[in-house]
């Protein structure tokens, strides 16, 4: 028996290597997928939004308008145009991302002491990204007009600071925590690494376990004592390797894009040792269940983006309706891909309610997962075994 | 045309004959649907959970709490003693953003000298941040103006005067396209979008390799020998079905969720006919040369992976490094994503998209063109190794008397 768990083993061995594909979409996939992903966002803010500046009455203020928000890191003025039609179309076709529209009487309305009125209009097509610029654009206009108002309480004969005290009596300051350069890849690298693990990892399980119907211990040809031992070894190849190959894509992201790693390396470990735990159970249900390798890839695939969605990773489950929030609780990426990121940017631990229940939640349905897999395992054992004995049976007569 | 046919209703009868293939081509667009229109069907942040520490507690610091208590977006939990309490709630997830009032905020106001106070917001989801960042600026703007006009108009002057002398330049913000700030507008079509380039790819991956695999390649050469015909047939087949999806799909998105279409119908017809065409065909040039379907099915998969990202949707293209920016005009989706979005959001018509229409036509004529090429070539292949394999074992039965 010692000796078939260990034959088991090799056969796993051997079956991965003389499969490129299989080879590829375990080991390798994952790990060269994540570097693409986290790469796109390695510029980690946006800069240099491309914006139009409708400028009908040019003056030496509206330059000095323009040139603020040209100076901004935020911000490239790429035109400056007499028409706000122009300016619009330029919009639509996605030539720049925003207009700032200086009315006409805007460098009068300034000399004569009034409030001077800019539009700052952006694509917030993309909310992100609008909002950010938003930000900026406040403090661009925010501070031409402090400096506008502080130099007319100059000239009466205050100092810079009591001009400032008098304009702007109250000022902020933006504290972004746990992310302090409000930076993309921060927010999304740890999630979408674990959202592609999750998809290529059940891949693989199911894979493996979907082959074996082909040729293999589901064909009915094994005693059924060794069709289980090689269940075993099954899950435990995979399991630990998919465990190593887990720990090396987050080592390698984290190193390669520079992720602070604030919480406990443990607790990351032990999380992601109930990821692997849980998506076993599920991948070799799934190849279990589907019919061959591709029905269960395309199963995968198709649902990747409502894994995402639901996660909560992005949009959070306290702005979702209760019904999904229900029906999330119950996926597997719900408790990693948030709770991956909680640990290594806030640096949070399994002292905490949320991540025990993340981890409570992923060995519960890791455990029921596993269950019913060999279940159906056994099932379908038996049910190759009676298809082989029809056919010993069809042959001998 | 009887081959044409023939070859067509083969296709639809093999589809047919599996509800599975099209449940997931059809009723698994319309299920991302319907799982984005409703899981953003809220649109926006509100009540954003925030906390206060004051450590200069008096009635203008309460004027300012006051203020954010009365934004609709924002929802102040209590007060906390100090940074390190609030970072502690953060982690526990019980504010996602907080203001700090340092020791001499009051003391600075009463003598006439800016006072600050610290916006915080939870990074982690930058959703929370740029949210917090955007809205609490624009209650801390309005409080500091407020009280600056206030302390003028007490030495009496008009509120306008003051406003002008206090704020010279004045600005409104205009939010184009999105003006209610609404992420079911941002998000919905993309990740329905992506779903449904990601089905059809994977069916038109195995489309032609499926027959090679099935051993069904003799009966196809018996409907017509034409490797073009056979695909343009399966390429049609699988755009009508698509093209179905993708328009209930459209449909719920504007009437069940109220996403704006302001696009005319010729512009979505047109435009998703292109995007459709594109995928299938490139679906179809990966079915040409890969050696079975597991592995055209894979290939696919990794190609289509990252194309979300890379496509400029979510993260824009600007901020792409510049190979990025390269790698991502090979795929279709980002010149259908961003192009479409602006469609419905903006109502643009063909001159702000012709660029793209241009790539998407481009690169389904180059891959149509491939796959029949490679397709030919294959099964020219095959037929002569199976004339060779029928020679050989004809050569090698002994001859009977």
């Amino acid at each position: 028996m010692i000796l078939t768990f260990f034959k088991g083993f090799w056969r796993e061995l051997i079956r991965l290597l003389k499969d490129p594909r299989g080879l590829f979409m375990f080991l390798i996939a994952p790990l060269l997928l994540n570097i693409v992903v986290c790469g796109a966002f390695q510029n980690g803010i946006v800069n240099h939004i491309p914006l139009a500046a409708v400028d009908t009455a040019s003056s030496a203020k509206t330059r000095e308008l323009i040139r603020a928000f040209d100076e901004s890191d935020r911000f490239d003025v790429t035109a400056v145009l007499q028409d706000t039609e122009e300016a619009k179309r330029m919009l639509e076709a996605g030539e720049v991302e925003g207009i700032i529209v200086i009315p006409e009487n805007y460098t009068r309305a300034l000399q004569l002491g009034q409030q001077a009125e800019v539009l700052v209009g952006v694509n917030s097509a993309n909310n992100l990204v609008g909002n950010s610029a938003i930000v900026s654009v406040m403090q661009v206009v925010k501070t031409i007009s402090t400096e506008i108002a502080v130099k007319s309480y100059v000239a009466s004969g205050s100092s810079v600071d009591e001009g400032m005290a008098q304009v702007m009596p109250v000022s902020s300051v933006l504290r972004p925590w746990f992310n302090p350069q409000f930076s993309y890849l921060m927010y999304l690298g740890l999630g979408l690494t674990g959202l592609v693990y999750h998809q290529l990892f059940l891949m693989a399980v199911a894979s493996a376990f979907g082959e074996e119907k082909k040729e293999g211990i589901l064909t009915g040809t094994m005693p059924k004592r060794d069709c289980i031992l090689h269940f075993f070894n099954k899950m435990i190849f995979y399991g630990v390797i998919g465990f190593l190959n887990i720990l090396l894509n987050y080592a390698v992201i984290m190193k390669l894009f520079g992720f602070p790693m604030r919480g406990r390396q443990a607790d990351l470990i032990l999380l992601c040792g109930c990821f692997v735990f849980c998506l076993l159970g599920f991948g070799a249900l799934l190849g279990l269940l589907c019919k061959n390798t591709i029905h269960a890839m395309q199963w995968l695939m198709a649902l990747t983006y409502p894994f995402f969605i639901l996660s909560g990773f992005s949009w959070p489950h306290t702005e979702m309706p209760a019904a999904l929030v229900r029906v999330a609780d119950f996926l597997p990426a719900t408790h990693f891909m948030s709770p991956v990121r909680d640990i290594v940017l806030m640096g949070i631990g399994f002292e905490r309610a949320s991540l025990v229940h993340s981890r409570t939640m992923l060995l519960m349905m890791g455990i029921v997962a596993f269950l019913l897999s060999l279940v159906v395992f056994f099932w379908k054992v038996q049910w190759a075994e009676k298809k082989q004995t029809a056919r010993e049976e069809v042959v001998e007569a | 045309m009887k081959a044409f046919a023939k070859l067509f209703l083969r296709e639809w009868k093999y589809l047919l004959k599996r509800p599975r293939s099209l449940v997931l081509m059809i009723l698994l667009p319309i299920f991302v649907t319907c799982i984005c229109g409703s899981s953003y069907a809220k649109g926006y942040f509100s009540d954003l959970k925030m906390g206060v520490v004051d450590y200069s507690y008096s009635k203008q610091t309460r004027e300012v709490v006051e203020a954010f208590r009365q934004s609709p977006y924002f929802d102040i939990v209590g007060y906390y003693g100090d940074e390190e309490e609030i970072a502690e709630a953060m982690r526990d997830g019980e504010i996602v953003g907080c203001l700090i009032f340092p020791a001499d905020f009051t003391k600075k106001l009463q003598l006439g000298q800016q006072a600050e106070v610290l916006l915080g917001s939870s990074a982690v989801n930058m959703g929370y941040g740029s949210t917090i960042n955007l809205k609490g600026s624009e209650v801390l703007g309005t409080v500091s103006t407020q009280m600056a006009v206030k302390s003028l108009v007490a030495k009496g002057e008009t509120v306008d005067d003051a406003l002008a002398a206090m704020n010279p330049v004045g600005f409104y913000t205009r939010q184009w396209y999105n003006p209610t700030n609404n992420f079911s507008y941002f998000l919905t079509f993309g990740f329905v979008i992506a779903t449904v380039q990601q089905v059809l790819i994977y069916f038109a991956a195995i489309s032609l390799v499926r027959e090679k695999e099935s051993g069904h390649l003799e009966e196809l050469r018996g409907i017509s020998k034409s490797t073009t015909l056979q695909v343009i047939v399966k390429c049609l087949v699988y755009f009508m079905i698509s093209l179905l999806a993708w328009g209930i799909c459209s449909c719920i998105i504007r009437g069940v969720y109220d996403i704006p279409m302001k696009g005319s119908w010729q512009v979505w017809l047109a435009y998703s006919s292109l995007f459709l065409l594109s995928i299938i065909a490139m679906g179809q040039f990966f079915s040409s040369f890969m050696p079975n379907p597991v592995l055209a099915t894979s290939l696919s998969l990794v190609f289509t992976s990252p194309s979300l990202v890379l496509s400029g949707y979510t993260w824009p293209t600007i901020a792409l490094p510049a190979f990025y920016q390269k790698l991502a005009q090979v795929f279709p989706l980002t010149h259908f994503v961003i192009g479409y979005r602006n469609v419905a959001l903006t109502g643009c018509g063909f001159e702000a998209i012709r660029g793209d229409m241009m790539i998407l036509g481009g690169i389904t004529v180059v891959c149509l063109v491939l796959s029949c090429i490679i397709w030919h070539l294959r099964l020219t292949h095959t037929e002569k190794k199976t004339q060779q394999g029928t020679v050989e074992m004809e050569e090698n039965t002994p001859v009977q008397v």
